[in-house]
């Protein structure tokens, strides 16, 4: 490794150490879209019907919208504080390029939300009487799909950090985005209790995340640049 | 050299049980793409109307600063 | 030298004055194909032997549905040109491309389930094409929604193309997923007719609704893209002279 890289590595560090710092400090922003998760989950028998065969039937997709949306909630806080105090003008003036300062964020947010929701979604998929062969593909699954939705909503956030009420706008401009994922893991859930193999459905969302993990935090650098010329 | 496929204009117009359908969707077409055609020139009118209400205001404005 | 055509094509009095003179001939040729393509389609054109009269919503459908996705393709590719060139015009024609797209998605969608009807018996049917049409809504009501929401039009500018293009990355994605999700739920008894084995007799007019279609595209760009010079040049001289004179 060398000078380069490494004080390219000791930022990248320094952020995600800051911001995870910052997320710990108020605990109900990692709280808030599990509370909602949950309340969202208990909601849908009480609206249908308790028997275990028509949850279990809706387990996978529903556990999956629920989880998309839950995702949704603490995007709009991704770009905000750093906007309001003035942070993010310093980020644009260092000479970090602002691919990976947006990087460390965007890591530093699924961290604390993404991964939180991927890890209780067994606790609801017992909730829903999801069959047994589901479980670990619905966490796998999770687990690489709210990357993917941190890192398209990350370039949401980007757009909608200079507007007032931002929050409906950056929910309206993402959630098509969202589409590919959700169907491609609502499926392999789907696919796993029928007791066939998602070596395919995890092979599409890996070569997916690497296409994002290229692209979104490039559209967000410039995005985050346009709104800060605001 | 294609020739006429129905054996008159009602029957044309009926499409064997299918002129709704078609005739609907056309009379959709037109107003969609017509929309797309008038809408603009009328934004386009209303902008130049207000223009020239501009122009006639700064006008005023120059001639009475003159006198 | 070679750049010269590219940086005028960037001005908005040069695109304005230049198409003042084509808007006639636009509109003239573009009504001339599209009542020779319809009439040919609707009335010339042998009927289909599955589905009958309605397949002739094709020469409405199809042309509708090619033009709305090429149109985001259109806006994206303008957001791109704006922002990599900082040129004023390309962001004016991204703006007017949004709504044009996303009234022929309504007229791809309205015209589609109509067709569907006759053919299935549903106005509505969850197929592949039809959901992939109303994600592109959603995507071009999007930008619209971005780009009333912005507080300037400097902002509004970059930051739908920059939207734009993510949606450009993600079009193909959506559609295959899409295709792929229909693909696992397809009930067996709905089969359309495949519009590759389309008869030749019938494949003609198609076309030159096609062309029509791309025709009045460019002329409602145009005029769109017209009114947006005229909203944003209102202070330069030309515009005042122009309005004046007209």
């Amino acid at each position: 490794m060398n000078e380069q890289t490494r004080g390219l590595f000791t930022a990248f560090t320094a952020i995600l150490k800051r911001d995870l710092m910052l997320i710990w400090r108020h605990q109900s922003d990692i709280l808030n879209p599990l509370v909602f998760f949950l309340i969202a989950i208990t909601l849908l028998p009480l609206g249908l019907d308790p028997s275990p065969q028509l949850l279990a039937a809706l387990a996978p997709g529903m556990i999956w919208i629920m989880a998309m949306l839950a995702g949704l909630l603490p995007l709009d806080s991704l770009f905000k504080s750093d906007f309001e105090d003035g942070s993010l003008d310093q980020y644009l003036l260092t000479s970090e390029p602002l691919y990976l300062t947006v990087l460390a964020k965007i890591l530093a947010h699924w961290l604390s939300t993404g991964l939180p929701l991927a890890l209780v979604s067994p606790l609801l998929g017992v909730m829903l009487a999801l069959p047994e062969g589901g479980y670990g593909a619905l966490v796998l699954t999770l687990l690489l799909g709210t990357v993917i939705m941190s890192l398209i909503g990350a370039t949401g956030a980007a757009l909608t950090v200079c507007l007032r009420s931002g929050g409906l706008v950056l929910s309206l401009i993402v959630l098509p985005l969202f589409l590919p994922v959700l169907i491609i893991g609502a499926n392999a859930v789907n696919a796993a209790v029928a007791g066939f193999a998602i070596s395919t459905h995890l092979a599409l969302l890996g070569a997916y995340l690497a296409l994002t993990l290229m692209i979104m935090p490039l559209a967000a650098a410039g995005a985050l640049k346009i709104s800060a010329g605001h | 050299m294609p020739d006429f496929k129905f054996t008159s204009l009602n029957d044309f117009l009926l499409m064997s049980g299918h002129g709704i359908y078609v005739w609907s969707s056309v009379a959709i077409a037109l107003v969609i793409l017509g929309a797309l055609i008038v809408h603009p020139l009328l934004l386009h009118k209303r902008q130049i109307k207000q223009l020239k209400k501009r122009a006639a205001q700064t006008r005023a404005v120059t001639t009475n600063d003159s006198h | 030298m070679a750049w010269q055509w590219f940086h005028r094509l960037g001005s908005p009095r040069w695109f304005y004055e230049k198409t003042s003179r084509w808007l006639p001939w636009l509109i003239a040729g573009t009504l001339s194909v599209w009542v020779i393509g319809l009439i040919w389609g609707l009335a010339f054109t042998p009927m289909d032997a599955k589905q009958g009269n309605s397949y002739r919503i094709i020469y409405i459908h199809m042309p509708a549905a090619v033009l709305a996705l090429a149109g985001y393709y259109v806006m994206a590719i303008a957001g791109a040109v704006g922002l990599i060139w900082r040129m004023k015009l390309p962001f004016m024609v991204m703006k007017s491309a949004a709504p044009i797209g996303a009234a022929l998605t309504v007229l791809t969608l309205a015209t589609g389930s109509i067709w569907g009807y006759p053919t299935w018996g549903t106005f509505w049917e969850w197929d592949a094409r039809n959901i992939f049409m109303l994600i592109l809504l959603f995507l071009y009501l999007g930008v619209i929604l971005l780009q009333s929401v912005y507080p300037s039009r400097d902002g509004a500018d970059k930051a739908c193309a920059v939207l734009a293009l993510v949606g450009t990355v993600n079009v193909p994605i959506i559609y295959k997923s899409v295709d792929w999700w229909y693909s696992l739920h397809q009930p067996a008894t709905i089969k359309f007719t495949e519009s590759s084995s389309i008869h030749s007799s019938m494949f003609y007019p198609l076309l030159l609704c096609v062309v029509a279609y791309y025709c009045f595209y460019t002329l409602a760009l145009i005029l769109y893209t017209r009114h947006e010079i005229l909203l944003r040049e209102a202070r330069t001289s030309w515009v005042q002279d122009h309005a004046l004179r007209s």
